[in-house]
């Protein structure tokens, strides 16, 4: 910093010398003024069209000034507030050549209260009548407070509602201003009463205010003079009123109370009372009044011209109407033309409209601050402006105006300075016209870059207000406050301050704090900052200059803080081949990252977005077809979706944490910021292209672009691979639930068995939801299924080595109900029924088995069907099978019989013992099935040979009475013995 | 050309090989009719799937299954399936063994010559196999051309996005815990180089003929490259920069578009 000579070259504060309000610079400090004149854009609108230069303006209005037509001549500047309007009319005074057919009437902008104003007016008109109106303005208002010209003006104003209102076009004017005997009643009658004229006198309403325009001291800018409103009409509201008014001003006080559209109406009725109140508390009805002045001062003028000019129309508070009104009246021979120019806001130029556009012979409009960076024309001019500013404030007002009274040209400071050369290098210069002579001005301390986001920062601020970039809010902001806010710096080693980056910081970056500081690790926070800010508003974020550093006081990097070359560059970074910028939330992102407040949180959209950017990316890179889980089927999908979701990725913090979701955070760094650019390059194109001209948008600018695949694949690849193994180790850390549902399905199949028992009834309900439930074969083609052509495939086979593995579910049914509910729901709720089932099923299986080991002994069960089935055809073709009815489910269990398996021995105990065990529930569902042929044959046998025996004994003469269990034990055992004799027999 | 034909049968894929080498170790020998109908049960399928088939077929040629001469024919595992503790719980494992009887198979495949061309392509982006002679030769239909990219390249480790950008990352994980230890870069590439083409330089790609310029020492593909920096940022291998090792240590990046390399001299495997 102190390399560089005097730094910093100016005094402040900086508004003693730079104005940016020209109407606060008085009539001989033109030389500062044409100091920091520029050509702003014109445009002409009325009396021609298209671009004009202020000279172009000049010669047109000289040229009329030259004329003799009687004719008025009206020109207006208009343009928004600030933009260069009263700079230009000012310019124009300076620059007119005047005769003594000539009577100039000029009134800046700093003359606006009404009696500086008419003794302005009065004083270069001259004459006798001009004289009295002084005076009789001095009567008026030259000794009374603010307060009693209030009261008057109030009184002033009733009296023009009472009698000469201006209601055209004012529908309610009649309800609200009654016609009475001698003058109108209503408002002006309400505001006469007491309590009411004490409200409306409040030093904070409106009255007070128009005593002090009248009386006051202007504020600077294009303040027009107070307007009521309707808080201005409170006192409708008070109580008691009623009483004090008559019948026609207490029914329009009820009306303007309940009627928001008539108080609207009252106001304007006010507003248009107040300029006539103004005339009347003035003395203007009886005495001379600024009209007649006009009248006085044309008539002495006859053959010459009047000129007029207002550096701000809007500003001749209370007489426009009478200044207006000339425009109309145009010169005679006994009378001399106007020649008018005035300067006035755009939006008071629309409502003026009406009265004047007949009258204005000519349209200027003075354009907004050019912002266009393309333009070279533009950029030059923005520029000159900016630099034309800087060297006033280098130079100082003084100097300027000794150096004009001594008929010198406009000093340039930078010409004088030692270290120019160095400060050009670093901040670069403007050249500028001075007396002829082209001379270079430095940028310093800003620099092309600084300006440029100045500017932008300038106009993004405005924009909010729904305003332009005007030349007063460029001086105001980048000069005045800027260069206070760097000398500041600048003495106190600070430079760039966080106040000066206020000024110049539009809030665009497009790399992470991180990789702007490259190079500048290791120093402290306070300094890292001001590299940081040079580095983005000064240098576009790449390194700084050797005099930027100087200048800043900032240590000089050397090479080591040149980023080394990358390292390992599969491809070099193209450049980008498209122009359109990454998404929002990548911007959004950034702005988080690059934040300095530690606790802001990412916008809540951009964090959804982000989020549900990743979610897509890794959902896509996740493939779990080597694990013979088929990504498609819907148990897989579920259980990836209880795994991954949105609030798997969390941004500092951000998202909803899920206990069953994996969880990947993302810190507020830089590495975050990479990574939401290269994932969303990659969403968006589908590849690695940055040079593409296919590309959706172009590349952020990044440090060491070529690396972001690498970041991003391998976040990407990181993030399915963890996600893999959980959706891996859901399946393999419990039961295997593909093993669990076909286990289940086989069970169920086997517990299904015709004519059940009454007991085993509900087994069989539930074994046929089991086998009729989707969820089964979802679970088996999730989770053993090889899947061969995509991952949209259909499965193609089955793991059959992985089915057959027949988990056990030892102390697996916690993992199974977390993992797959529902498939452990089908599971317990089997179970349940079986073990429900299993105690009578077990004794029942008892039963069959003593029943069979009793009657069938070590026959056999095949050997006995055989036996039986031709007992009982020839039993059935003898007319004596009982019951008779039951032949042939008879004949149909001995054919069962006779292909039996021998049920394996001690299955009741079994039962017990393994209950889930699909091959002993089968088993015990098929010997309840056997006992079940076994008791009908063995019914069968006993009513057969009862029968038989009973045709013997009528042959014989004799029945043989028995208890029904001895009948049926002995006729089995007779039944088989019978049955073996026959076997013998049959065999002899 | 004399090579074997696998895209031919678009059907066959690694998954239902995989399952099918499984069934045959768990049961034991089966016909292929058993085989085929364990693979696909009829509690679980309508319908007889093509893959099975074709999937058998190319397991045939491969040597990875193959049938007995006995009167009834059965299915039996082939002997790079012999030691089943490697590859019957580790599908890595089977895919590098599907990936050295592809390179190991006499009379070549047309998988095996389009690897080392998939692998010389441009990784930032999907390769355009249509408007290159060399695939359009191999690759016959757009059919074969999915069959190549996602039934091959992505289960053997060899590409990854859609399946048809050339991305190695994963094979060459699968290799890296046999070669833990520091290695110079061309001997790493040379390591890997047993069961992957690496580079211009590998003998496959030299067969093929595959660049128009003359192969460096250490020369990888770009491919390659990538894969091995993702590894490197996922902790599983160490690039070492030496500055002053000699050049022909170093390791060359293929088709940079400045032909520039890299100066990577050593590669260090920690499996621990």
């Amino acid at each position: 910093m102190r390399e560089f000579d005097a730094l910093p070259c100016w005094k402040v504060p900086v508004n003693r010398t730079v104005a940016s309000d020209v109407g606060s610079l008085s009539d001989d400090e033109h030389p500062v003024f044409f100091a920091t004149h520029v050509e702003l854009p014109i445009n002409k609108l009325k009396g021609g069209s298209g671009l004009r230069e202020s000279a172009d303006v000049l010669a047109e209005f000289q040229s009329e000034l030259d004329s003799y037509t009687t004719q008025n001549t009206v020109v207006a500047v208009t343009g928004p507030s600030g933009s260069g309007k009263s700079h230009l009319v000012r310019w124009i005074q300076a620059k007119l050549s005047l005769t003594e057919r000539h009577l100039l009437v000029y009134v800046p902008r700093h003359v606006t209260t009404l009696r500086e104003t008419l003794e302005l007016v009065c004083g270069q008109i001259g004459g006798e009548i001009a004289a009295q109106l002084l005076k009789q303005l001095k009567a008026a208002v030259g000794s009374v407070s603010e307060a009693q010209l209030s009261g008057q003006l109030l009184d002033a104003l009733c009296q023009v509602l009472e009698h000469e209102p201006s209601t055209a076009g004012i529908a309610s004017a009649n309800m609200i201003l009654p016609v009475g005997d001698h003058s109108r009643r209503g408002l002006p009658s309400i505001m006469r009463l007491e309590r009411v004229r004490d409200h409306m006198l409040r030093e904070d309403l409106t009255m007070h205010d128009l005593a002090r325009s009248i009386l006051g001291v202007n504020e600077g800018g294009d303040q027009e003079r107070p307007q009521f409103e309707e808080y201005d009409l409170g006192f409708l509201e008070m109580d008691g009123l009623d009483g004090a008014l008559d019948h026609q001003s207490r029914h329009a006080r009820k009306l303007l109370a309940s009627r928001k559209s008539l108080r609207s109406d009252a106001v304007e009725l006010i507003n248009r009372s107040v300029d006539a109140a103004v005339q009347r508390t003035l003395g203007w009805r009886d005495g001379p009044s600024l009209r007649t002045v006009f009248t006085d001062v044309r008539k002495r003028l006859a053959g010459g011209q009047l000129v007029l000019l207002f550096e701000d129309l809007a500003l001749v508070n209370f007489v426009e109407g009478a200044i207006l009104d000339e425009f109309a009246n145009h010169g005679t021979a006994t009378r001399a033309p106007l020649r008018v120019m005035f300067a006035v806001t755009d939006d008071k130029y629309t409502a003026l409209a009406e009265t004047i556009e007949g009258r204005v012979t000519s349209h200027f409009r003075v354009e907004t601050l050019p912002l266009d960076e393309e333009d070279a024309g533009e950029l030059a001019l923005r520029e000159e402006f900016i630099a034309r500013h800087l060297n006033l404030a280098r130079v100082g007002r003084a100097k300027v105006l000794e150096e004009a009274r001594a008929g010198r040209p406009l000093p340039v400071k930078c010409g004088e300075c030692r270290s120019q050369v160095e400060c050009f290098n670093g901040f670069g210069s403007v050249p500028i016209d001075v007396g002829g002579q082209t001379e270079e001005v430095g940028l310093f301390p800003y620099n092309r870059v600084a300006l440029r986001r100045a500017f932008r920062s300038l106009d993004a601020d405005r924009r909010r207000d729904s305003r332009r970039v005007t030349a007063r809010a460029t001086i105001d902001r980048i000069i005045i406050n800027g260069l206070d806010a760097v000398h500041n710096a600048l003495t106190s080693d600070s430079m760039p301050s966080a106040d000066v980056a206020l000024i110049v910081d539009d809030d665009s970056f497009v790399q992470t704090r991180d990789d702007v500081l490259a190079g500048a690790t290791g120093l402290d926070a306070s300094m890292q900052d001001r590299i940081y800010r040079t580095r983005v508003l000064w240098m576009d974020e790449s390194r700084e200059t050797h005099e930027v550093a100087k200048a800043f006081g900032l240590p000089d990097m050397g090479d080591g803080g040149q980023r080394r070359d990358p390292v390992v560059p599969p491809v070099p970074p193209p450049q980008p081949a498209v122009t359109r910028s990454a998404p929002d939330f990548v911007h959004e992102v950034l702005r988080w990252v690059n934040s300095d407040d530690t606790d802001e949180s990412l916008d809540a959209k951009a964090d959804e977005d982000v989020r549900t950017l990743l979610v897509r990316l890794v959902t896509a890179r996740i493939d779990l077809r080597p694990y013979l889980i088929a990504p498609s089927e819907a148990e897989s999908k579920r259980l990836l979706g209880v795994l991954l979701g949105r609030n798997s990725f969390s941004l500092g913090g951000s998202g909803r944490t899920q206990e069953s979701k994996l969880q990947f955070k993302l810190q507020r760094t830089s590495t975050t910021y990479r990574l939401v650019v290269g994932a969303a390059w990659l969403d968006a194109n589908k590849d690695w292209d940055f040079g593409s001209e296919k590309a959706s948008w172009a590349l952020p600018k990044l440090s060491e672009n070529w690396s972001l695949p690498v970041e991003v694949e391998s976040f990407i690849s990181g993030c399915a691979a963890t996600i893999e193994s959980a959706v891996v180790a859901s399946i393999t850390e419990g039961p295997d639930p593909a093993s669990v549902a076909d286990c289940l399905r086989n069970r169920a199949a086997a517990a299904v068995v015709d004519a059940p028992p009454e007991n085993w009834r509900p087994v069989v309900h539930a074994a046929k939801t089991v086998c009729s439930d989707v969820g089964i074969k979802n679970a088996v083609l999730s989770f053993a299924g090889a899947v061969g052509p995509s991952s949209k495939a259909a499965v193609a086979a089955l793991d059959v080595a992985r089915l057959d593995k027949q988990d056990n579910m030892e102390g697996g049914e916690v993992r199974l109900t977390r993992n797959f509910p529902h498939l452990a729901e089908l599971n317990e709720k089997f179970n349940r029924a079986v073990s429900s089932a299993l105690p009578v099923l077990a004794e029942q299986t008892r039963e069959a088995a003593t029943l069979l080991a009793d009657n069938v002994g070590g026959t056999s069960l095949q050997e006995v069907a055989r036996l039986v089935v031709s007992a009982g055809e020839a039993a059935n073709q003898a007319g004596f099978f009982r019951p008779e009815e039951s032949y042939a489910a008879f004949h149909e269990a001995c054919g069962r019989l006779a292909n039996v398996r021998v049920p394996p021995r001690g299955i009741a105990g079994r039962l017990v013992e393994s209950s889930l065990d699909r091959h002993v529930i089968g088993d015990a569902a098929h010997l309840l099935a056997v006992a079940g042929d076994v008791r009908l044959l063995i019914a069968c046998c006993v009513a057969t040979a009862r029968a038989g025996q009973e045709r013997a004994n009528a042959e014989a003469g004799g029945v043989d009475a028995r208890s029904e269990e001895d009948k049926l034990a002995k006729a089995g055992k007779a039944f088989v013995a019978a049955l073996r004799e026959l076997a013998e027999e049959a065999k002899r | 050309m004399t090579t074997k034909k696998i895209l031919g049968s678009p059907q066959a894929n690694l998954p239902t090989m995989r399952v099918a080498a499984r069934a045959i170790h768990w049961f034991g020998p089966m016909s292929s009719e058993d085989l085929r109908e364990r693979l696909r049960p009829r509690e679980y399928f309508d319908e007889p799937s093509s893959a099975i088939d074709e999937t058998l077929t190319v397991a045939d040629w491969l040597g990875l299954l193959h049938e007995d001469d006995s009167a009834q024919p059965k299915l039996k595992l082939g002997s790079e399936l012999s030691n089943a503790d490697s590859w019957f719980n580790s599908p890595s494992e089977f895919a590098l063994t599907v990936l050295q009887r592809l390179f190991s198979e006499p009379k070549g495949t047309e998988i095996a010559e389009l690897i080392p061309w998939f692998l010389a392509q441009d990784w930032r982006r999907e390769v355009d196999w249509s408007h290159d002679e060399f695939a359009r030769e191999r690759i016959m239909n757009p059919t074969q051309a999915n069959a190549f990219f996602d039934r091959w390249m992505v289960p053997l480790g060899l590409a990854k996005m859609s399946g048809k950008s050339p991305d190695p990352m994963k094979t060459i994980s699968w290799l890296l815990p046999s070669l833990s230890g520091r290695y110079s870069g061309v001997a790493f590439v040379d390591r890997l180089g047993a069961s992957l083409p690496t580079g211009p330089g590998h003998r496959l790609a030299l067969a093929l003929a595959v660049n128009e310029d003359a192969p460096q020492p250490g020369e990888v593909f770009s491919s390659v490259a990538f894969a091995l920096l993702q590894l490197e940022r996922s902790g599983r291998i160490r690039l070492i920069r030496a500055d002053d090792a000699a050049g022909r240590d170093r390791l060359i990046f293929r088709n940079l578009a400045d032909g520039g390399y890299t100066n990577v001299t050593h590669v260090e495997v920690d499996n621990a």
